[in-house]
């Protein structure tokens, strides 16, 4: 299916990048031409060789094929009539109101549309219009803005438009675009549900549209509504359900399925970037970052995306790296916000917290919606020790995305730092919510558990256990849960866990105080048990580092050595005794 | 909205007419159209209009030009009609930026100068210039002020708002649609305006266009505009040649129902809020949750800082019993108000970030409480006790030993790994672990009051001092283990002392009154924990709503409306609480009659500004006495009315009590399936957590012993009592056990063996003295006596003796039900007695016996009526009177009828 697969895609994504720029959506018209352009290239060669193709395709094997792509072709032969229908005259007002639209005069562009029927004419104004009172509310919101870009500017025009869209709507004159702006106005007016189905008849009937996905995508919170939905099956829907699975933490899924993806598109950016995203989430930060180099080297000046790159960059503390990073983004494009968060990332890097605040400022005046930026802010406010505004921006994070789980452990962190266990477990709870299998989620509640406040220490070792169950790679849980049953007595369980401890510690080279810690209580319990053999063996290991540990060793070792004589001289009397 | 003049104090339309309403106020004749003169009483009356408008707090959203015209014209009736007119013809003056800087230019000269006098100035032009310092005053030069700091684009945009507010006044959307063309004359400013073809079928060509454009300032009425007249404003603003501006569709359309209209200011809003949350704690069940809901929802959009909204949602879900969702709300609400350290809105909440931790907590901890949750209540009230003394924050601190201390009277009665869990979780709170959970409670409980009186709260040394009372009616102390409080070693109850501290907190509470005590400000604690304090022995899970946190403020609110501040309420209503504790003491130690006086009290006095549980649980006692006092049927109605004055499903209260009733009645009657029934949904409502609910448990488990009683099932019903018993006593509830010996005595008795039975009622009695419960006591003397006669003649001596030893309590405060049973062992140990004599005796026995058959047909307990009058026939038949034999044995056959029938019923449905 490959070959013809990518021939039909690059035939319609054509046909669809002209479509969408026709439209004035050049976000999703910039993303299909990526894709058009990240097809296999096997394929790529000349028109004539593609024509060629296409034909032994339709001689061989055409009835079947025809079947299978009956109802893209439907839609774009829809589209093709109606571009011809319109006449010349309208088409010359269209092509002034496209002039308009270009330089961003939209409230010209909608009036030079008035009077226009066309489908192209009627949805280009309204989408002209909607624009302008987009535009119209970021102005207002310059004007109106309380602290940190909360305000209550709308766009005035939703209600109008809605009103208009639904009339047509309502007499079926809408196409797949107009729905598709009909979904946004829906979901922007607060009525998801119907935001939902329109959405859905619109990729159903146009499935090129990117934008459309991405509003879908960002209607489904829940794994549940995605069920429920009603898509049809084609091969954009798979690009909409890998970035969705991103969008839910589903990660290794969506992964798998930007995996196949790729052979598809194997010179496709976006597959390429959302791999990179993938593995970051998944924390697999060497495979990320290693995708973003890729990323970068193939495309030197994007923006999209780079802030996970510095997030990368800014984990395993490369400082030449993120700032040359940031010194490119500032270059390229200084007022977008994904660069505000690089230079905020390297601020706080540089333990320059009250700089990365100012970044991460302008990053938000530039996006008030801009999730990670309030997120990070939120942590370099914990580090300034300023824990009300790191609570406020967390909060912030938590309510434009519940899903965001960064902020919500950021929360129960901060909340924990205020010496507030128990009201710090609500946050973490949530956290865990979202991410039942990340170890560090569990380790954090188990913290709170066993704090000092609190002492539950049922509900802490339950908790660690669940961090030992789902690879924690820090081995904080082990020695925890060793730690916890030596405090409650339960040395065979304790025991159990030190020794696990160590395995890990020995496969990770890792030989700290935990380490010592972990053979002298092995050694204790070894001997206490009467296993003097193994009490020796961890001993000895434990006089190969210095410390208090040593001492103690040693002493262990003289008390081992004397038991042992004294059971040998036993011995040999007892043998004695029995050989008269 | 337009623009921003300081925090809060936004100028809107209706402050524009407010404004120009104050013109013509204060001088009418100075105004550029003049006003015509108002006589002296209605510009007073005006006056009093405005300030109240400034003042308002029914609503978050201003009102539209309509609905000001019609409060105008209702408190200014036809003086009030003509100033709307004249407002109405002014308002379109206002229709450049430049018209609207000379308007509040002209605004300065209503201000009075320092010099000026009220006196000396009336002699010219009647012209009242407004103070500055006054109300009015200070509303007229933030209006002044934020006009100045008003950007262009910002004037620009109120003058939008002022041409939408105005046309608002036609409430049909068609109307404003064929005065498009007019407005559109005027489309200077294209970015702001867009308008579609399609709606309207009026259709522009530029001829049009150009001719509505250059129209001149000839007459005719905007309303009737389709064929090309203008409005009077038309005259002063076709001047500047920029008509109307323009306006935005979303706003004519008011279907969004966003930018046509403003939210008050930023004081009235947070009254607002406030005025809410207080309706929501107090009508529980009767608030309208949807509005409610989605009057928050418009409200966080066009004031997403307001962060008290989540609040009142939080509240709003916790009525509604929504735990996921309270758990979200009550967490932003603190998480938000968290960030608000510096910034806080409107000077109305003053504390410090800090505090609003201790309060999330605390908050938290009642949320947990009212849904059941004691053990995660428990955490969470410590970590607020933790947080408190971190911060010393003193008045938290008190406020969450309070809550503890509800917690544990709820816990109270608690198993052993109950109170087991608690010693633990009580660990900060600095108590031993050795002492049992009333020993504990008792430490916290002085330490709390302590504290109160330290911190000189007086609502909360109201409520220790109530908590205490409560906690001597309801305990049966050993003063001997706990080392540094009094050594008594004698176990008992101390009745005195909660008269004394009953007597001593209600002096206080007046004191506190009296003194118009000085609203607590600032205080981040919840004062509404308290408030659902009642001295009541059968409560179940309370509610331990928080309003503390709207009642921050409470200071700065009080002053701005002028009514009594909200600690002084929260004094009264516990006031209120204390009579009711007072009932339930009474109750306990013996007067049924001066229960009714206190319920009466509380009901008549303190309805207002009681909690809605207090004041349901006043009509609860006042029914449950009428049941006592004149029957079954007389108690129906009561609660008719209750259940009419609290309607929704929160009152399971009323439910209770009405069960309690029911089943009385059923086993008086002898229906014996409706009376399993009701003890069946009894114990059901009872929660289902070991260790919570204990009384009610009891209660439930008390009532199945009594119907097993009446079914005859005695052996089962003496084995569940022994359990009943043996648990009651577990749990240290010793008044309960009381009750379950003398109900052993009474299986004892039906079962015909008077001599197992005595142990058991002489054990009840002398708990029943030990503990000072009077009337029970009384009771146990009459079940005492009856055991003595069932033993044979020869006691009957005894029986009479100790009958009336106990008659002066049962006739001056025992119910039917005691009266009854009294006259009748009476006139059984008068007819038993071998020295009885027919002659002297007799009329006496008869009168007795009449007495104990008409209480016990009130109370339709036909079985013992049914005795009465058989004993009533034989004295009868002794003395030969035939025709009284023949009647009383037809009063009888009568009983006997309506209990088999009642017996036969079938009947197990519960009445609503």
């Amino acid at each position: 299916m490959a070959p013809t697969g990518a021939l039909t895609h690059r035939r319609e994504l054509r046909r669809a990048v002209r479509q969408l720029r026709a439209r004035g959506l050049y976000v999703a018209a910039k993303w299909a031409a990526e894709q058009l352009v990240g097809l296999n290239e096997k394929t790529s060669g000349g028109s004539v060789e593609s024509k060629v193709d296409n034909a032994k395709v339709k001689e061989s094997g055409g009835i079947e094929l025809r079947a299978r792509r009956t109802p893209a072709e439907r839609a774009e032969a829809g589209v093709e009539v109606e571009e011809s229908e319109d006449s010349d005259q309208d088409e010359d007002a269209l092509l002034l109101a496209r002039s308009y639209f270009d330089t961003r005069e939209y409230r010209r562009a909608a009036h030079a549309l008035q009077g226009l029927s066309g489908r192209k004419a009627t949805f280009l104004r309204f989408y002209a219009t909607y624009l302008a009172g987009e535009k119209r509310k970021e102005e207002d919101v310059v004007d109106l803005a309380g602290p940190l870009g909360k305000s209550d500017a709308v766009n005035l025009e939703l209600a109008s438009l809605e009103q208009e869209l639904s009339s047509l709507h309502r007499t079926s004159m809408l196409d797949a675009f107009g729905m598709y702006l009909y979904g946004v106005i829906l979901r922007e007016r607060d009525k998801h549900a119907e935001a939902c189905v329109m959405l859905c008849a619109s990729v159903n009937s146009y499935p090129w549209n990117w934008s459309a996905w991405l509003e879908l995508q960002a209607l489904c919170t829940d794994p549940d509504i995605f069920h429920s939905l009603d898509l049809k099956d084609h091969w954009m829907r798979d690009f909409f359900v890998a970035s969705l699975f991103l969008d839910l933490q589903r990660n290794s899924e969506g992964l798998a399925r930007y995996q196949s993806l790729y052979l598809l598109f194997p010179g496709s950016d976006h597959i390429l970037a959302q791999t990179a995203v993938a593995h970051y989430n998944l924390r697999e930060f060497d495979d990320a970052e290693r995708l973003f180099e890729e990323l970068l080297r193939v495309d030197p000046y994007r923006i999209e995306g780079m802030d996970t790159y510095s997030n990368i960059l800014y984990v395993k503390e490369c400082f030449a790296a993120l700032s040359h990073l940031a010194h490119k983004s500032v270059l390229t494009e200084k007022y977008r916000s994904e660069t505000c968060c690089i230079i905020g990332n390297y601020y706080s890097l540089k333990a320059q917290h009250e700089k990365a605040v100012l970044y991460f400022k302008r990053a938000l005046r530039l996006n008030p919606k801009f999730l990670s930026a309030w997120t990070l802010m939120g942590h370099e406010f914990v580090e300034m020790k300023n824990t009300p505004a790191a609570i406020d921006a967390y909060r912030r994070a938590v309510d434009i995305n519940p899903r965001d789980y960064r902020a919500w452990y950021g929360l129960g962190q901060t909340y924990e730092i205020l010496a507030m266990p128990y009201y710090a477990l609500y946050y973490y709870r949530r956290a865990t919510q979202l991410r039942p299998h990340d170890a560090r989620m569990w380790c954090a509640m188990g913290q709170c558990y066993e704090s000092e406040q609190l002492q539950i220490y049922d509900a802490a070792i339950r908790c660690y256990k669940r961090a030992v169950n789902n690879n924690d790679r820090e081995g904080i849980a082990l020695n925890k849960l060793a730690k916890l049953h030596v405090n409650l007595g339960r040395h065979e369980q304790a025991a159990f866990y030190f020794r696990k401890n160590l395995e890990r510690m020995e496969a990770d080279q890792n030989e700290s105080q935990e380490y010592v810690d972990a053979l002298l209580f092995l050694g204790n319990y070894s001997k206490n048990n009467g296993s003097l053999d193994e009490a020796e063996i961890y001993c000895t290991r434990v006089l190969d580092y210095g410390g208090p540990a040593k001492e103690d060793a040693k002493a262990m070792l003289r008390e081992i050595r004397s038991v042992q004589q004294h059971e040998d001289t036993l011995l040999s009397m007892e043998s004695e005794r029995s050989t008269p | 909205m337009a623009g921003s003049g300081g925090r809060g104090f936004v100028l809107t339309s209706h402050k524009v007419a407010m404004c120009i309403l104050m013109h013509a106020y204060a001088a009418p004749s100075s105004a550029s159209p003049p006003f015509c003169a108002l006589p002296s009483s209605a510009r007073h009356r005006l006056a009093l209009f405005l300030l109240d408008q400034t003042r308002v707090t029914d609503g978050f959203l201003e009102p539209t030009f309509e609905e000001l015209g019609e409060e105008l014209k209702e408190d200014l009736s036809d003086v009030g009609g003509m100033l709307f007119e004249q407002l109405g013809s002014r308002l379109p003056l206002l229709c450049t930026p430049e018209e609207l800087f000379q308007f509040f230019q002209g605004l300065k000269e209503l201000l009075a100068p320092a010099s000026y006098t009220s006196e000396g100035g009336r002699g010219d032009d009647e012209s009242l210039l407004i103070q500055p310092n006054s109300l009015l005053g200070q509303f007229l030069r933030r209006c002044i002020l934020a006009f100045n700091v008003l950007s262009f684009e910002g004037s620009g945009r109120l003058v939008v708002e002022l041409n939408a507010y105005r046309w608002l006044e036609s409430s049909d959307p068609r109307g404003i649609f064929e005065d498009r063309d007019d407005m559109i004359e005027g489309d200077v400013f294209d970015d702001e305006y867009e308008y579609e073809e399609d709606i309207g079928d009026l259709s522009l060509d530029g001829m049009n266009d150009l001719e509505l454009r250059f129209r001149g300032p000839a007459g005719g009425s905007r309303r009737g505009l389709q064929s090309g007249g203008t409005d009077p404003g038309r005259q002063l603003g076709g001047r500047s040649n920029v008509a109307a501006f323009p306006i935005p569709h979303a706003a004519i359309l008011g279907e969004s129902g966003v930018k046509t209209r403003s939210l008050r200011t930023v004081e009235q809003v947070e009254g607002f809020l406030k005025e809410q949350a207080g309706l929501l704690e107090k009508g529980v069940g009767r608030m309208p949750k949807e509005e409610l809901d989605a009057n928050l929802t418009q409200l966080e959009k066009l004031a997403p800082e307001m962060v008290r909204a989540h609040y009142l949602r939080y509240l709003n879900h916790l009525q509604q019993s929504d735990y996921p969702a309270t758990m979200d709300d009550l967490h932003r609400y603190f998480d938000y108000s968290a960030g608000m350290g510096g910034m806080s809105a409107g000077g109305a909440s003053c504390d410090s970030s800090v505090g609003r931790f201790q309060a999330g907590l605390l908050s938290l901890g009642s949320m947990h409480a009212h849904f059941g949750h004691v053990d995660q209540a428990m955490q969470a009230l410590n970590e607020a006790v933790r947080i408190a003394q971190q911060y010393n924050d003193d008045a938290c601190l008190a406020h969450a030993l309070a809550a503890l201390c509800h917690m544990l009277f709820d816990v109270g009665a608690g198993n052993e790994t109950y109170a087991k869990g608690e010693s633990a979780g009580l660990r900060d709170v600095g108590t031993g672990p050795s002492l049992g959970i009333q020993q504990q409670l008792l430490l916290l409980l002085r330490r709390c009051l302590r504290r109160a009186l330290e911190l000189k709260l007086p609502q909360l040394v109201a409520f220790s001092r109530l908590a205490l009372a409560k906690f001597d009616l309801k305990h049966v102390r050993r003063f001997s283990s706990l080392g540094g409080l009094e050594n008594g070693g004698q176990l008992g109850t101390s009745p005195l002392e909660v008269c004394k501290t009953l007597r001593l907190s209600s002096y206080l509470l007046g004191d506190s009154i009296s003194n118009g005590m000085s609203p607590h400000t600032g205080m981040s604690g919840n004062h509404a924990t308290m408030n659902q304090q009642r001295g009541n022995n059968m409560n179940g899970n309370q509610p331990l709503t928080a309003a503390g946190n709207m009642a921050g403020g409470g200071g700065a609110w009080t002053t701005l409306t002028g009514r009594l501040g909200r600690t002084s309420d929260t004094v009264v209503k516990l006031a209120g609480t204390s009579h009711l504790l007072r009932a339930a003491s009474w109750e306990l130690y013996g007067s049924v009659p001066l229960v009714r006086v206190s319920a009466l009290i509380h009901a008549t006095c303190y309805a207002d500004v009681a909690s809605s549980d207090d004041v349901l649980l006043s009509y609860v006692k006042l029914a449950q006495h009428l049941a006592a006092f004149r029957g079954y049927a007389a108690a129906q109605p009561a609660f008719e009315v209750a259940a009419k004055r609290f309607p929704a499903a929160a009152n399971s209260w009323i439910r209770t009590a009405q069960l309690q009733l029911i089943h009385d009645h059923a086993l008086h009657r002898g229906e014996l399936k409706l009376a399993q029934v009701a003890c069946g949904e009894l114990a059901a409502s009872a929660s289902p957590v070991i260790g919570v609910d204990m009384e009610r448990k009891t209660e439930a488990t008390f009532r199945h012993i009594r119907t097993l009683l009446v079914s005859g099932h005695l052996d089962e019903a003496a084995a569940v009592a022994r359990l009943l018993f043996s648990s009651c006593y577990k749990a240290s509830m010793q008044l309960e056990s009381v009750l379950v010996l003398l109900l052993l005595a009474d299986i004892h008795k039906t079962a015909d063996s008077a001599v197992t039975g005595l142990p058991y009622a002489l054990a009840g009695l002398t708990l029943c003295q030990v503990f000072s419960l009077d009337w029970l006591q009384a009771s146990a003397k009459v079940t005492l006596a009856e055991l003595w006669l069932g033993l044979g003649v020869g006691h009957a001596p005894r029986a009479l003796l100790l009958l009336q030893q106990c008659l002066p309590m049962v006739l001056g405060h025992g119910g039917l039900e005691l009266r009854a049973r009294t006259n009748l062992a009476l006139a059984r140990c008068y007819l038993s007695d071998p020295s009885f004599s027919a002659e002297t005796q007799m009329e006496n026995t008869l009168d007795l016996l009449q007495q104990a058959a008409e209480e016990f047909e009130i109370l339709e307990d036909f079985a013992l009526a049914g005795e009465a009058y058989y004993l009533q026939a034989l004295c009868f038949d002794r003395w030969s009177c035939v025709e009284e034999r023949n009647i009383a044995s037809k009063a009888f056959q009568r009983c006997m009828q309506s209990l088999n029938l009642a017996q036969a019923s079938e009947n197990a449905i519960l009445p609503l």
